[in-house]
């Protein structure tokens, strides 16, 4: 009989409820965080895409015109490496042409030529290499070669092969608004010989044109393209640690570019708010998780000390008996740590397959991947946290009074003992989880001086709650105790039973206040933020769809002529095109300008109208402007589509123009349609759908009849209007806002969890006195009525004091949002979530009574009297 | 003949400043091994009080107590119980059994805490033991299963498990019929008399005293000198004699 084992079993076994109640606590908090944690990683790597698929760089830049010089690059912030890059064709020969060996297809084969600076070229992470090393990077004509050219000719290590630049070729340019075909004359181009370094693999660059690439040094690239006008560009990576939208504010105002969709996925601001809130409901779950383990270990002692003298008295050291419960921990703590990364994998599972993610819901991400390297130390956490608090026996065995427990003293142990275990545990929870949490799982995007202050805020109130009940647990029981006056007098004896049984355990009624609390503070704050969101889309709304109605699927429809003929019309102010967008990188759309002069900016100040027509001005959206962090006057430079760079000058900042339903954006400018034309070739005459401003209180009847009086008919023409986009973009805010329900509902069972633990392990502490109550007549009714009392007292004050915190805490959750978002978040308040948050926390608290009433009842009254 | 146990000069004191009081008052004896001592004193005269700090689970306020010649004063925390274990085998008033273990674990206790496993000579003595204490048909069964007797006579045999070379043994006939009792008694005498281990026997039972060598007074948390009885052969009568003559 292994002395620790046998008694932690024992100790485990004969409390199934106790042991099921707290390893499920355990491991409730810990599939949470896991579940949040692969759920964003799956997130990520599911929206955008494998490391094998990536073939460019996190940011392609683009020089302005005269500038060559790319060294000064180097100092933006946010840029972390940069290579000179091109690509064109390149003819492969495995001989050099000659007289011998003339051009003929069979000895020939066409590939993608892709020159990049050879310094920075492997760490760009482009490609990967099957086989052979790097190119060198002292400019010695060497090349490395897609399996599909190694194949075609047999290629191995070592060999040689002869690249040359296709004759130039014919080609179509935009110039002026005209595409122009621009002839070549005939040339005879160079055939360089390179010596095979490598052999790419079949991914990445590797796997372009069929694996038919050849990679060479940026200058020899150059050297093989003489005569010919390349235009280079630069491939970067992003500095993780900057956010995007400094980086895009940072490159904005100087380059034109284009940022990999896959690098900055989830790092816009709203993204990274969402996913930092994510992450923070994982906290709040795994304190809540740490909390029941908490009550575990404290009262199981409480209710065992009587074995522990026993134990001590017949000659078991201390370092033995904090064996046992060390075992116990273990066990505990390790069965709810594996089932919770089970669960947590489950849970991210069963998400991802609803289509809810990290970053909204509705989208579809096919990877599963687990994250162990964040999902162990994890799961860790919660086991060490779970273990440094048995220490406990330890610290109360010195203190306990070994005499008074042999006895059978209950209260042997309410001494100094108890109060350094809470603040031990005070800190593990406060300081120590959360500082390793952020060590696991770091923070998203870049760690600001805004992000760090909400951090600290919100982990600062959980702190001061947790610290709060564990520390001075008496202000919490005894404003507890108060309440339960009232209630005496309609349930003496209950009533006086439950003040009694609160009074003697406020470590128990203040972490149950504080769970509750917590958890409803963290529903009616998320209720006011969400709140807030839609008041923001409200006050958007108003200034850019409330009046407009959308008409599409119009065939082919002359503008110039559908504005006229609906002009006639009482009640229409204005037209927008739709469909008229080039992306560069950001959306850009033509306006006709004359048409705006009735609503919005223009119309306040006419001036801009010929501002927008004649001097390349550009009127941008709010969230474009706060984006790239661009003001009146700033200079945007546009990348053309022959590649040149065009400057356009920000002259307004509004959201009045320019928003279409479909694709749903809200980051664009407005140039006037001449200068799309113009410079992309993109004609706006024609449209097949528009937005029609309207004065206010029009019917959208009439708009209806002038379009179909045109068009002689209904055919598929449909019409949406304001109201219908904005009911649409709320219903998004909602459904994004999905996960933080579920995480909240998961939270909420751990709350009641945590006050299930400890009302049960009460019963199991004082089965004794139950079962003497019992034996000396009391009802079934009198000692459920003590529990439920218990529970509705513990609901009510964690109901107000959650509410109460929720209420304070919201216009800090939507002041900090704002600052790190950047969006113009009105104060709304949680409203009705006030209440729903209270009832729910009652709810919550009455509920989970119910297995420690029924745990009550249950109590043997002739077991109790007979056993010492 | 060498010492189990030597009191010098015991006092112990409960409580603080004003509140103050004393249980036990210059207590000095010695129990020699082999020998066969009883306590006898009215209830809330220390008896349990002096066990405690015979056993070192207690610190005397003043004095010494010297455990099988160790002063348990110099002894860290670690060490005192080290010393419990090896030295002392205990009967507790109150039985104090583990809940969760059965019958046969709970004898076999001394012999998990020592940290040895279950081995056959365990076993062996495990069911000698019961079968001794009449607990053989008991042996799975749990201590809320138990009647009184039957749970006194389990903290007997676990106590005797240890074969540790002084008992300490608090009213263990208290909730024993007559005739149990003196069979506890006998198996106690044995343990003098056959293995050399040394008894120190609290009780309120003039029979059980009888079989001691010698029986102490403890009025008042002082022990009555002049009262001590020497056996051999003490008789119920005159220890009878003892009590009232101390009005206890
Ligand atoms: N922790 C304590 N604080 C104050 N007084 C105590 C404490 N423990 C015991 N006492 C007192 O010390 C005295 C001696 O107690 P003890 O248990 O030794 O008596 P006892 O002789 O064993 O009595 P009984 O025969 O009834 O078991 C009693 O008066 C008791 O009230
Ligand atoms: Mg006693």
């Amino acid at each position: 009989m292994r002395l620790a084992r046998t008694l932690a079993w024992r100790g485990l076994s004969s409390r199934p409820g106790r042991t099921l109640f707290s390893t499920l606590g355990i491991a409730l908090g810990v599939a949470t965080v896991v579940g949040v944690i692969v759920l964003d990683f799956n997130t990520i790597i599911g929206l955008s895409g494998p490391a094998a698929d990536r073939a460019v760089p996190d940011i392609q830049l683009r020089l302005p015109r005269g500038q060559t010089d790319r060294e000064e690059l180097y100092d933006v912030e946010g840029v972390s490496l940069m290579a000179r890059y091109f690509q064109n064709d390149a003819a492969v020969r495995a001989e050099p042409l000659s007289s011998e060996s003339p051009d003929i297809p069979e000895n020939r084969e066409w590939a993608r030529l892709i020159a990049l600076e050879a310094k920075h070229a492997p760490d760009l992470g482009v490609y990967s290499l099957g086989e052979g090393r790097n190119l060198a990077t002292d400019g010695s004509r060497e090349v490395l070669v897609g399996e599909g050219v190694a194949e075609r000719f047999e290629l191995s290590l070592g060999d040689e092969i002869w690249l040359a630049r296709p004759r130039r070729p014919s080609k179509f340019v935009c110039e002026d608004g005209k595409l122009v075909k621009k002839r070549t004359h005939a040339d005879v181009p160079v055939q360089w010989d390179y010596k095979v370094v490598g052999i790419l693999a079949r991914e990445q660059i590797g796997r372009r044109s069929g694996g038919m690439v050849v990679l060479v040094d940026y200058q020899n690239g150059r050297e093989i393209y003489a005569g010919v006008h390349v235009q280079p560009l630069i491939w970067a990576n992003r500095d993780q640690s900057v956010d995007t939208e400094r980086l895009k504010a940072n490159i904005a105002s100087s380059y034109a570019f284009v940022v990999s969709k896959a690098a900055i996925l989830g790092q816009a601001a709203d993204e990274r708010a969402f996913r930092t809130g994510v992450r923070m409901a994982g906290l709040l779950a795994l304190v809540l998780g740490m909390y029941v383990i908490f009550h575990t270990l404290s009262l199981s002692l409480t209710e065992r000390m009587k074995e522990v003298g026993t134990l001590h008295a017949l000659g078991t050291t201390r370092g033995q008996i904090g064996r046992v419960f060390l075992l116990e921990a273990v066990l505990l703590a390790g069965a709810g740590a594996g089932l919770g990364v089970l669960g947590g994998i489950g849970l991210a599972k069963g998400l991802l397959s609803l289509g809810i993610t990290t970053l909204g819901t509705g989208k579809h991400v096919s990877v599963f991947l687990i994250p162990w390297e964040m999902v162990l130390p994890l799961a860790g956490i919660g086991v060490l946290i779970a273990l440094l608090g048995s220490i406990y026996p330890l610290l109360a065995l010195r203190g306990a009074n070994t005499m008074a427990a042999l006895r059978g003293d209950q209260l042997s142990l309410k001494n100094r003992s108890t109060i350094g275990f809470h603040l031990l545990y005070a800190l593990l929870l406060a300081l120590v989880l959360p500082s390793l949490y952020f060590v696991a799982v770091p923070v998203v995007g870049e760690l600001t001086a805004e992000l760090l202050f909400t951090l600290l805020g919100a982990v600062g109130t959980l702190s001061l709650i947790v610290i709060l009940s564990l520390v001075v647990p008496k202000l919490l029981a005894g404003v507890c105790t108060t309440i339960t006056v009232p209630f005496t007098q309609l349930w003496p004896l209950a009533g006086r039973l439950t003040a009694k049984a609160m009074h003697e355990a406020p470590a128990r009624i203040g972490v149950s206040v504080s769970a509750l609390a917590l958890v409803t503070a963290g529903l009616v704050g998320l209720k006011g933020m969400t709140a807030s969101l839609e008041g923001e889309v409200d006050q958007w709304a108003s200034e850019a769809v409330l009046e407009k109605v959308w008409v599409s699927g119009m065939p082919p429809t002359v503008f110039a002529d559908f504005a006229q003929h609906l002009h006639q019309y009482p009640g229409v102010i204005g037209l927008e095109k739709g469909g008229t967008g080039v992306h560069t990188p950001f959306l850009v759309q033509g306006v006709a300008v004359a048409e705006l002069a009735g609503y919005g900016p223009c119309s306040d100040d006419p001036s801009l109208l010929k501002k927008l027509d004649q001097q390349k001005g550009m009127v941008v959206s709010r969230r474009l402007a706060m984006d790239l962090a661009y003001e009146l006057g700033t200079t945007v430079p546009l990348e053309r589509a022959d590649g040149q760079i065009e400057e356009f000058t920000v002259i307004a900042i509004s959201d009045a123009y320019g928003h279409y339903p479909f694709p749903d954006e809200r980051m664009y400018g407005l140039i006037a349609d001449h200068y799309l034309e113009r410079y992309y070739c993109h004609s706006t005459d024609t449209v097949e759908q528009v937005a029609v401003r309207l004065e206010a209180g029009v019917d959208h009847g009439i708009l209806e009849a002038a379009v179909f009086d045109f068009h002689g008919g209904p055919q598929d023409i449909e019409f949406r209007s304001g109201k219908q986009v904005l009911q649409s973009h709320r219903e998004d805010i909602g459904r994004d806002f999905v996960l933080f329900d579920v995480l909240l509902a998961l939270t909420a069972c751990l709350a009641g969890l945590g006050v299930l633990n400890g009302q049960l392990l009460a019963a199991l502490e004082r089965s004794k006195e139950l079962g003497v109550l019992k034996a000396l007549g009391t009802s079934s009714g009198q000692l459920s009525g003590m529990v439920l009392l218990e529970a509705l007292i513990v609901g009510l004050v964690g109901g107000v004091l959650g509410v109460v915190l929720g209420w304070g805490m919201t216009p800090v959750v939507v002041e900090s949002l704002q600052r790190l978002v950047g969006l113009d978040l009105p104060h709304v308040g949680p409203g009705i979530w006030l209440w729903l948050g209270f009832c729910g926390c009652v709810c919550v608290a009455l509920v989970s009574a119910l297995y420690p009433v029924w745990r009550t009842l249950r109590v043997d009254p002739v077991r109790a009297v007979r056993t010492g | 003949m060498s010492v189990a146990v030597e009191v010098q000069g015991v006092y112990k004191f409960h409580g603080q400043g004003s509140e103050r009081v004393p249980i036990l008052r210059e207590i000095s004896f010695s129990v020699q091994s082999g020998e066969f001592v009883c306590v006898m004193g009215p209830s809330g005269s220390g008896k349990s009080t002096l066990l405690h700090l015979l056993s070192g689970l207690d610190k005397p306020s003043a004095g010494t107590v010297q455990l099988a010649g160790q002063d348990l004063a110099q002894l860290s925390e670690r060490r005192r119980t080290l010393q419990r274990r090896e030295q002392v085998g205990y009967v507790f008033q109150f039985f104090n059994l583990m809940p969760n273990l059965s019958v046969q674990e709970n004898i076999a206790l001394p012999l998990a805490i020592a940290g040895q496993g279950m081995a056959d000579t365990g076993r062996t003595r495990v069911t000698t033991l019961a079968k001794r204490l009449g607990l053989a048909a008991r042996l799975e069964a749990l201590p809320h299963q138990l009647s009184g007797g039957e749970m006194q006579r389990t903290s007997i045999a676990r106590a005797l498990m240890g074969e540790q070379p002084l008992l300490l043994c608090d009213e263990p006939t208290g909730n024993l019929s007559q005739k149990a009792g003196a069979q506890v008694m006998e198996i106690l005498r044995s343990c003098c008399d056959d293995d050399g281990r040394s008894v120190l026997l609290v009780t309120h039972n003039p029979r059980d005293a009888s079989f001691a060598d010698r029986v102490l007074f403890l009025v008042d948390g002082e022990l009555a000198q002049d009262a001590e009885l020497r056996g051999p052969g003490l008789t119920v009568d005159e220890i009878h004699e003892a009590l009232k003559a101390l009005s206890i």
